[in-house]
C-alpha cells in the first residue's frame, strides 16, 4: 500500500467521520452486546466458582435418612479422592417476628473445618454457644441488629418429648454472613419453592446437643481449581460420587446397628416398667370392685326388708279397705230405699201440692167473692141506716102520737075521772098537738084521740111500709151476711185445707229430711272411715317411700362407684394399652428403622446453586438471540453505507485505475476503511460492554443471589467471537460493495454515474389509483422502491427496534399472564398443608375436623403429596409431584384438570395417570405412553399416561386413589390436605397461615399467593429487562435512523439544495425527505410487532425454566406502547435529521456532479 | 430607480483563519425586462453576486435591490419566500429531480407558487410538449435544460436567474438555450440575468457587466442587441 493511499484513507476518514462512526456504533453495538451478554453468563459463573472456591464449599453432600455420625465422617474422609469432610447439624426452628413465627433453617458451624465458610459481611463470627451470626434478610425481617438477642423455638415432633437440640435458644446475634449454601438470597415473603425455609442462621456446634449430625459435607481433591460450572468439574463431581456412594451400604448397616441397639434397649426397660405399672394399677382396682360389691349387698338385704313390710301394711289396709267396701254397700242399699221412698213421698207430696194448688185456687176464688158479698152487704146496711132511721122517727113520731093520745087518754079519763083525770090527756095534748091542756073538752079529747089514733094510725101504715122495706133489707142483708158468713166459712175451711196440706207436705219433707240426714250421716262416718285409711295408707307408704329412697341413694352411690370403677378401669387400660403401642410403636419404628439411606448429593442438590446455574446459563441463550438482531443490522447498514461511498467515489476509482492501481489495492482502501471502523467500533464495545453489561445484568441477579464480589474480566473467547463475526460481517459487505465498482473499467467509470434513473414504479400503472395521489405522495411512493437497500435497512432497523421493545414487554406481560393462567385456570386451591408423616390417622382426622371447624376455611381436602421421579423407557429421568385426591370428583374445585388437546376439563380416575404439559414436553411423553413412576423409597410402578393436562407452574403427576393402590399394592394414605380459604381479608388469611405454620403436625404450608407475589416480585426484575431492551432498541434505531438520514441526505444532496433553491420552506425540504423514512419506520415498527411477538415466544420456549411454562402473551396495550416508543425514537432521529437538512448549503446546487 | 441594483456590496467567506474576499464593493443596476450578461472570469466573484440576488447567500455589507426591496435586509422565512415568489433559477447542471418526470420537475416549482403557470403550457412554450413524461435520464443536456428553464418560468418569477446555462451544453444547444432565454425575455418581459465566462454571449445582452477579482469594471448598455442566430463562438 502506498504512502498516498494510506493518507487518503485517513484523510477519507477525517472527511466523512459521521459515515465511519455510524459503521464503528453499529459494530460497537453489535460486538459489544454479543460480548457483554454472553460474558454476563460467563462472569457470574466465574464470580460464583471463586466464591465457592474462596468459601471452601461443598462438593458432595451426604444426607442420611437416620442421622450421620463421626465414624461415617471418618469413612467419607477414607474414600478416594474425597479431601476433606465434616459433619454439621441443622433443625428448622422457630424465630418470632412480630406476632408470627418465621421458620428458619439453623446450622451448626463446625469446630475445625473450612468447609462452606461464611462471608463475613460485617461484625464477627459467633464463637460462644449462646451466639449466632444471621443473614441480612434475617435482620431486615426481624428487625434485630448486631449485638441484639435472638429467640428460638423448636419445631419438636410431635410425639417425641426430647430434650432440646440446643444447650441456649436465647442467641446474641454476632455477625452478618453469606452462606456458600444460600447463594439464593431470600428476601422476605419470597420462597422459591413449596415448603421452603425463609431464612437460615448459624450457630457453634457447641450450642448443639444432639450427637448426630443430619448433613455431610465433603470436598473433592483438584475441585477447587476447576470452574464449577463447566463439564470437567461435574465429571470430577460424578466420580467421586460414585466412589462415596459405593461406601454408603456398609455406614448405613452400621448406623442402623447403632441405634436400633440402642432403641430395643429402651424399649425393654419400658416394656418392664409398663408390667409393674400394670399389676399395681389392676390390684388398686381389684380392691376397689371389693368394697363397691359389699356395698351392693347391703342394699339389696334391705330391699328386701322393704318388700316384706310393704306386703304386711297392703294386706291391713286390703281388710279395712273390705268394710268400707260392706258399709258403702250398705248405704247404698239404704240409699236405694230411701229413694224409693223418697220418690213415693214425693209423689205423694205433689199430689198434695196438687190439691193445695186446688184448694188455693178455691180460697183465691172465695177471696176474690168475698169483697162482692161484703160489698152487697155494706150497700145493704148503708141502704138500711136511713131506712131504719125512718122507721125509728116514725117510731118515734108514733111514741110521741101515741104519747099526745095517752094524755089525751089520760085528760079524758081524768076527765072523765074529773070528769076522771084531766092531767094526763092535757100531758098527752101537750106532747100531741100542744093542745091546750085545760081547754078541751072530752069530746074534743075524743076527737083528738080519735085524730090522734087516725095520725097514729097513719104514721104507724107509713111506718109499717117503712117497716117492711127495711124488713126486706134486713132479709137481703141477713142472706148477704149469711153468703158472707159461709164464703168467710169456706175460706176458714179452705185455709184450714191449705194448712193440712201443708202439714202433710212438711211431714213429707221432714220425712224425706230426716232420711237424707240419716243417709249423710252414714256416708259420713263411712267417708271418715275412708280418709283414715288413706291417712293410714300415705303414711306407711311414705315411710316405705323414704326407706325405698335410703336404699335408692345407697344403690346410686354404689353405682357412681361402679361406674367409676369402670371409668379408672377403662382408663388404666387405656393408658396401659396406650404405653403398650407406644412400646409396640416404638417397637414398630425400630423395626420400621428398615436400614437408613444415605442420599449423595451434588451441588446440583442445592436449590440455590442449581438456581444459579440455570439462571446464568439461560443468559447464554439471550447472548446468542439479541445480538443478531445488531448483526443483522450492522451489515445492512455497512453495506448501504459502504456502497453509498464507493458510489460517490466512482471518479476516484477510476482514476486510480487509470493511473495503474490494482483492483484490490483500491478496494483494499475501502476494506480498511471498514476495518478500521468495524475494529475500532468493536473494540470499543466490547471494552465498554464486558464491564457495562455483565454489571447491569448482575445488578438484575444480585438482590436475587448472594456470591459476593463480582468479577468482570474480558473474556477473550467471545471477545475474539464478537469481534470477528462483526467486524467480518460489516468487512464482507463491504467487499461485496466495492467489488462491482472495482470490476469496472475505468473510462466508465470516471464518467459521471447516470443517476440513479427515475423508474416508473408497477404502482404507475394502475393509473385510477396513481392519480389518486398528490404530487409529494407519488414522490415519496417512487423513492421507497428506488432504493431497495435503503428499504431493506431502515426497515429491518425499525422492526428490530420495534421488536426489541415489544419482546421486552411481551416477556413481562407473558410472566403477567401465567398468574391468572396458573392461579385462575389451574390451580384453585389456597393452601396446600403437608402434615407430619408420623401422624396417626385418629391425628389426621383431628386434623381434618379442625380445619374444617376453622371459619378461615371454605372446604378441605385430603390429599396425598408425594415426590417422585419419573423415569421414561429412553433414560430420562425428573421428579415431580405426585398428587392423588381422596375425593376426586370434587378435585376440580382445588385444581383443574384441562386437557391439552381438548381444553376439556377432566377428572381422575382409573388407573391411568394425568402428567403436567411441560414435563411431557421435556421427556416427549404423549397420552398412552407408560411411564415408570419411581417414589422416594425406591418402589416403581409402571402406569399409562391418561392425558397431559395444562399447568404453568412446576411439574405434577395426578392419580386416583384406586390408581395409586393398584400401582403400588398399598393405598394411598392421606398426608396432606388441600384447603380453600373462605373469604377473608388477607389479615385474616396471613394470621391462618401463621397457625397452620406454628402447628408441630403440619410439615410445610405453601400458600398459592406466596407464589402469586413470588412471581409479582419478579415482575420488578422483569421491568429491569424491558428497560434494557429498550435501551438497546433505542441504540438500535438511532444507529439505523440516523444511518438512513445522513445516507439520503449526501445522496440527494444536490436534489435537496435545488429544492431548496426553488424555495422550498424548510419544513417542506423535511417532509419531501423525511416522508419515505416515516412510510419505512410505519412499516418497520408494524413488522417489528409481529416480529417481537415471535422473538417473545422464541426466548420463553429457549429460556423455560425449570418448572415454569410460559405462555407467550404480548397485549395490545404493549403493541401500542412499542409502536409508540419506536416511533418517539424514529421522531427524535427525524428531528436531527430537520436540522441537518437546514444547514444543507444551497451553493451545493450549483456544483457539478462530483 | 433601477429594478436591480447592486450598491457598493461585499461578501468574505471565512475559511479558518483566512478570510477570502468574493465581493468587494460591486456596484450595477439592471431595468425590468432587460436581458443582463455578467462576464468574468473565475473568481470574479460572478457567482457570488448571483448567489446573493439569488438570496442564497448573504452579503458582508452594501445593499441589493429588487424590485424596490432590499433582499439583504430579508430573514430566514422571507428570504424563503423571496426564492420561492421571485426568482427562477436556472443552474448550469440542471438540477433535475432525476426521480421525477419532465412535467412533474415543472409541477415541483409552480406546485408552490401562489400565482405559478401550467406546467405542461411551459413545456410546450420550450418545445417539450411531447417530452413531457420522460424522466430526466432520458433527456438529452439540451432538453434536461430547456426543462430547467420551463421550470424556473413556471414559477412566474421577476427575475430568472441563469448561471452558465450552456456551460454543460453544446455549441448548437447552447445556442438554442441562449435564444429560448432571450425569447423568455423579449416575449414575457421577464428581466433575465445571464452568468457566463463566455464574452462571445455578450452581445445578446441588452446589458453587459463584467466584473474581475470582486469588483465590477464595466457596464455597458447595448441598445441594439444581437439576434443569437447571428452570435457565433
Amino acid at each position: 500500500m502506498t504512502r498516498s493511499l494510506r493518507k487518503n484513507i485517513f484523510r477519507e476518514i477525517r472527511g466523512t467521520w459521521k459515515r465511519f462512526l455510524s459503521i464503528a456504533m453499529m459494530a460497537l453495538l453489535g460486538a459489544g452486546f454479543f460480548a457483554g451478554i454472553n460474558a454476563s453468563s460467563v462472569d457470574m459463573q466465574l464470580s460464583c466458582d471463586r466464591y465457592l472456591d474462596g468459601q471452601n464449599c461443598f462438593d458432595l453432600e451426604v444426607l442420611s435418612t437416620l442421622g450421620l455420625t463421626e465414624d461415617d465422617v471418618a469413612a467419607a474422609l477414607e474414600v478416594k479422592g474425597i479431601s476433606d469432610a465434616v459433619g454439621i447439624y441443622s433443625e428448622n426452628v422457630l424465630v418470632s417476628i412480630g406476632d408470627s413465627d418465621e421458620k428458619v433453617k439453623l446450622l451448626s458451624i463446625p469446630e475445625d473445618s473450612s468447609i462452606n465458610a461464611l462471608y463475613l459481611l460485617e461484625g464477627e463470627m459467633a464463637q460462644k454457644a449462646n451466639e449466632c451470626v444471621v443473614p441480612q434478610s434475617l435482620l431486615d425481617i426481624t428487625g434485630k441488629q448486631i449485638g441484639d438477642t435472638l429467640s428460638i423455638t423448636e419445631t419438636l415432633d410431635v410425639d417425641e418429648e426430647e430434650e432440646s437440640s440446643f444447650r441456649y435458644t436465647d442467641l446474641t446475634i454476632t455477625g452478618v454472613i453469606q452462606s456458600p449454601l444460600y447463594v439464593y438470597a431470600s428476601s422476605g415473603s419470597n420462597e422459591r419453592s413449596t415448603g421452603a425455609v425463609a431464612d437460615f442462621m448459624y450457630v457453634p456446634q457447641s450450642n448443639i446437643t444432639e450427637d448426630y449430625f443430619t448433613e455431610l459435607y465433603l470436598t473433592v481433591d483438584g475441585a477447587a481449581d476447576l470452574n464449577a460450572f463447566e463439564e470437567e468439574y461435574e465429571n470430577l463431581i460424578d466420580n467421586a460420587e460414585v466412589r462415596v456412594k459405593a461406601i454408603a451400604d456398609v455406614r448405613e448397616q452400621a448406623r442402623y446397628d447403632q441405634l436400633t441397639g440402642e432403641a430395643n434397649a429402651e424399649i425393654d426397660d419400658a416394656q418392664a416398667e409398663l408390667d409393674d405399672k400394670t399389676a399395681e394399677g389392676e390390684q388398686k382396682l381389684a380392691d376397689a370392685q371389693k368394697e363397691i360389691d359389699d356395698a351392693q349387698r347391703k342394699i339389696d338385704d334391705g330391699r328386701a326388708e322393704l318388700k316384706t313390710s310393704r306386703v304386711k301394711a297392703e294386706r291391713q289396709f286390703a281388710e279395712a279397705q273390705d268394710e268400707i267396701d260392706s258399709g258403702e254397700a250398705s248405704l247404698r242399699k239404704a240409699r236405694q230405699q230411701y229413694r224409693t221412698q223418697a220418690a213415693a213421698a214425693n209423689k205423694k207430696r205433689e199430689e198434695l201440692t196438687a190439691q193445695r194448688k186446688t184448694v188455693a185456687a178455691q180460697l183465691a176464688e172465695a177471696q176474690q167473692q168475698r169483697p162482692e158479698v161484703a160489698q152487697t152487704a155494706a150497700q145493704l146496711e148503708e141502704q138500711r141506716t136511713p131506712l131504719a132511721d125512718a122507721v125509728a122517727q116514725y117510731q118515734q113520731a108514733i111514741d110521741a102520737l101515741t104519747a099526745q093520745l095517752e094524755e089525751a087518754q089520760a085528760i079524758r079519763k081524768q076527765l072523765e075521772d074529773a070528769q076522771t083525770g084531766q092531767e094526763q090527756p092535757e100531758k098527752a095534748q101537750a106532747d100531741q098537738e100542744q093542745p091546750e091542756p085545760g081547754g078541751m073538752d072530752i069530746a074534743e079529747l075524743d076527737a083528738q084521740i080519735e085524730q090522734l089514733t087516725a095520725a097514729i094510725a097513719q104514721t104507724q101504715a107509713e111506718q109499717a111500709g117503712y117497716a117492711e122495706q127495711l124488713a126486706q133489707l134486713d132479709e137481703g142483708l141477713a142472706q148477704a151476711q149469711a153468703g158472707l158468713a159461709q164464703i168467710d166459712d169456706g175460706i176458714a175451711q179452705a185455709q184450714s185445707g191449705i194448712a193440712q196440706i201443708d202439714d202433710g207436705i212438711a211431714q213429707i219433707d221432714s220425712g224425706l229430711s230426716s232420711g237424707k240426714a240419716q243417709l249423710n250421716a252414714a256416708e259420713k262416718k263411712l267417708s271418715s272411715a275412708k280418709r283414715q285409711l288413706a291417712n293410714a295408707r300415705a303414711e306407711a307408704y311414705a315411710q316405705l317411700r323414704d326407706a325405698a329412697r335410703e336404699l335408692d341413694d345407697g344403690q346410686a352411690e354404689v353405682d357412681d362407684g361402679k361406674e367409676e370403677l369402670i371409668v379408672q378401669r377403662a382408663d388404666f387400660d387405656k393408658q396401659i394399652a396406650d404405653a403398650q403401642k407406644e412400646i409396640e410403636d416404638a417397637r414398630a419404628k425400630v423395626g420400621d428403622i428398615n436400614k437408613p439411606t444415605w442420599y449423595v448429593l451434588t451441588r446440583d442438590g442445592n436449590s440455590g446453586l442449581s438456581s444459579f446455574q440455570q439462571d446464568s446459563s439461560n443468559l447464554k441463550i439471550l447472548g446468542v438471540t439479541f445480538p443478531l438482531i445488531f448483526f443483522l443490522v450492522a451489515v445492512l447498514i455497512s453495506l448501504s453505507s459502504m456502497t453509498r461511498m464507493v458510489e460517490e467515489q466512482r471518479g476516484l476509482i477510476g482514476t486510480l485505475q487509470a493511473l495503474g492501481y490494482s483492483g484490490g489495492q483500491i478496494a483494499a482502501k475501502y476494506l480498511i476503511y471498514a476495518a478500521t471502523a468495524s475494529i475500532s467500533g468493536a473494540i470499543i464495545g466490547e471494552l465498554i460492554c464486558f464491564r457495562v453489561i455483565p454489571v447491569v445484568i448482575w445488578n438484575i441477579y444480585r438482590s436475587f443471589y448472594h456470591i459476593g464480589t463480582f468479577y468482570t474480566p474480558f473474556d477473550p473467547f467471545y471477545g475474539t467471537v464478537g469481534l470477528v463475526a462483526c467486524a467480518g460481517c460489516i468487512i464482507v459487505a463491504t467487499g461485496a460493495a466495492c467489488w462491482k465498482s472495482v470490476r469496472q473499467t475505468p473510462a466508465h467509470l470516471m464518467r459521471p454515474k447516470a443517476p440513479n434513473p427515475g423508474k416508473r414504479i408497477l404502482l404507475e400503472h394502475i393509473t385510477p389509483l396513481w392519480k389518486r395521489f398528490n404530487f409529494s405522495q407519488k414522490v415519496t411512493l417512487r423513492n421507497l422502491f428506488r432504493y431497495k437497500k435503503r428499504f431493506l435497512m431502515t426497515v429491518c432497523g425499525i422492526a428490530g427496534c420495534a421488536a426489541l421493545v415489544t419482546t421486552g414487554f411481551g416477556l413481562r406481560d407473558s410472566i403477567v399472564a401465567l398468574l391468572p393462567l396458573q392461579f385462575d385456570n389451574v390451580m384453585h386451591y389456597d393452601t396446600l398443608a403437608v402434615t407430619d408423616t408420623e401422624l396417626s390417622q385418629e391425628e389426621f382426622t383431628e386434623l381434618y375436623d379442625m380445619l374444617q371447624a376453622d371459619t378461615a376455611v371454605a372446604d378441605c381436602m385430603e390429599i396425598r403429596a408425594e415426590s417422585v421421579k419419573i423415569v421414561t423407557s429412553n433414560g430420562g429421568t425428573k421428579e415431580l409431584n405426585l398428587l392423588v385426591p381422596q375425593e376426586p370428583a370434587a378435585f376440580p374445585s382445588y385444581i383443574s384438570l384441562l386437557d391439552m388437546e381438548t381444553e376439556e376439563e377432566l377428572t381422575l380416575s382409573g388407573d391411568e395417570v394425568m402428567l403436567t404439559q411441560q414435563v411431557a414436553d421435556i421427556l416427549g411423553i404423549q397420552a398412552g405412553d407408560t411411564i415408570s413412576l419411581r417414589r422416594e423409597d425406591g418402589t416403581k410402578a409402571d402406569v399409562t399416561v391418561g392425558a397431559i393436562v395444562h399447568n404453568y407452574l412446576s411439574h405434577y403427576v395426578f392419580l386416583s386413589p384406586e390408581g395409586y393402590e393398584a400401582a403400588y399394592q398399598e393405598p394411598a394414605e392421606s398426608n396432606a390436605f388441600m384447603l380453600n380459604t373462605a373469604d377473608i381479608s388477607e389479615t385474616e388469611s396471613d394470621a391462618f397461615t401463621t397457625s397452620l405454620n406454628r402447628d408441630d403436625r403440619f410439615t410445610s404450608i405453601s400458600s398459592t399467593r406466596a407464589g402469586k407475589e413470588a412471581v409479582r416480585d419478579n415482575l420488578a426484575l422483569l421491568d429491569q429487562v424491558v428497560m434494557i431492551l429498550i435501551g438497546a432498541a433505542a441504540a438500535l434505531a438511532i444507529v439505523v435512523l440516523y444511518n438512513l438520514s445522513n445516507i439520503n441526505i449526501s445522496e440527494r444532496i444536490r436534489e435537496l439544495a435545488t429544492i431548496k433553491v426553488l424555495g422550498f420552506y424548510d419544513i417542506e425540504v423535511y417532509q419531501y425527505n423525511t416522508r419515505e423514512n416515516i412510510v419505512l419506520t410505519l412499516l418497520g415498527t408494524v413488522i417489528g410487532l409481529f416480529g417481537g411477538r415471535w422473538l417473545t415466544s422464541f426466548i420463553l420456549k429457549t429460556m423455560e425454566m425449570q418448572g415454569i411454562v410460559f405462555e407467550p402473551t404480548v397485549a395490545w396495550k404493549s403493541y401500542l406502547l412499542s409502536a409508540v416508543i419506536t416511533l418517539v425514537f424514529a421522531t427524535l432521529i427525524n428531528f436531527i435529521t430537520y436540522f441537518s437538512l437546514k444547514k444543507i448549503n444551497m451553493v451545493e446546487a450549483l456544483k457539478s456532479v462530483e | 430607480m433601477a429594478y436591480i441594483s447592486f450598491e457598493q456590496v461585499t461578501k468574505q467567506y471565512k475559511m479558518g483563519e483566512v478570510t477570502i474576499p468574493a465581493l468587494s464593493g460591486a456596484d450595477f443596476s439592471v431595468e425590468k425586462g432587460q436581458l443582463a450578461v455578467i462576464l468574468g472570469a473565475s473568481g470574479a466573484g460572478k457567482t457570488t453576486a448571483l448567489n446573493i440576488l439569488g438570496g442564497m447567500e448573504t452579503v458582508t455589507s452594501g445593499a441589493v435591490r429588487v424590485d424596490g426591496r432590499d433582499i439583504t435586509k430579508l430573514k430566514g422565512k422571507q428570504l424563503i419566500r423571496y426564492r420561492r415568489e421571485d426568482i427562477g433559477f436556472v443552474f448550469q447542471f440542471y438540477n433535475l429531480v432525476p426521480n421525477l418526470t419532465a412535467v412533474e420537475n415543472v409541477e415541483l416549482a409552480a406546485q408552490i407558487c401562489s400565482d405559478s403557470l401550467s406546467a405542461s403550457d411551459m413545456l410546450e412554450r420550450v418545445g417539450l410538449s411531447d417530452r413531457m413524461n420522460n424522466f430526466p435520464a432520458q433527456l438529452s443536456g439540451g432538453e434536461q435544460q430547456r426543462v430547467a428553464i420551463a421550470r424556473a418560468i413556471a414559477k412566474n418569477p421577476k427575475l430568472l436567474l441563469c448561471d452558465e446555462p450552456t456551460g454543460a451544453l453544446d455549441y448548437q444547444t447552447g445556442k438554442q438555450i441562449l435564444q429560448l432565454l432571450q425569447d423568455t425575455c423579449r416575449r414575457d418581459g421577464m428581466t433575465v440575468l445571464i452568468i457566463t465566462h463566455n464574452s462571445a454571449i455578450a452581445p445578446m445582452a441588452d446589458v453587459v457587466i463584467r466584473m474581475a477579482s470582486g469588483h465590477v469594471t464595466d457596464i455597458r448598455q447595448n441598445p441594439q442587441p444581437t439576434p443569437i442566430a447571428e452570435i457565433e463562438w
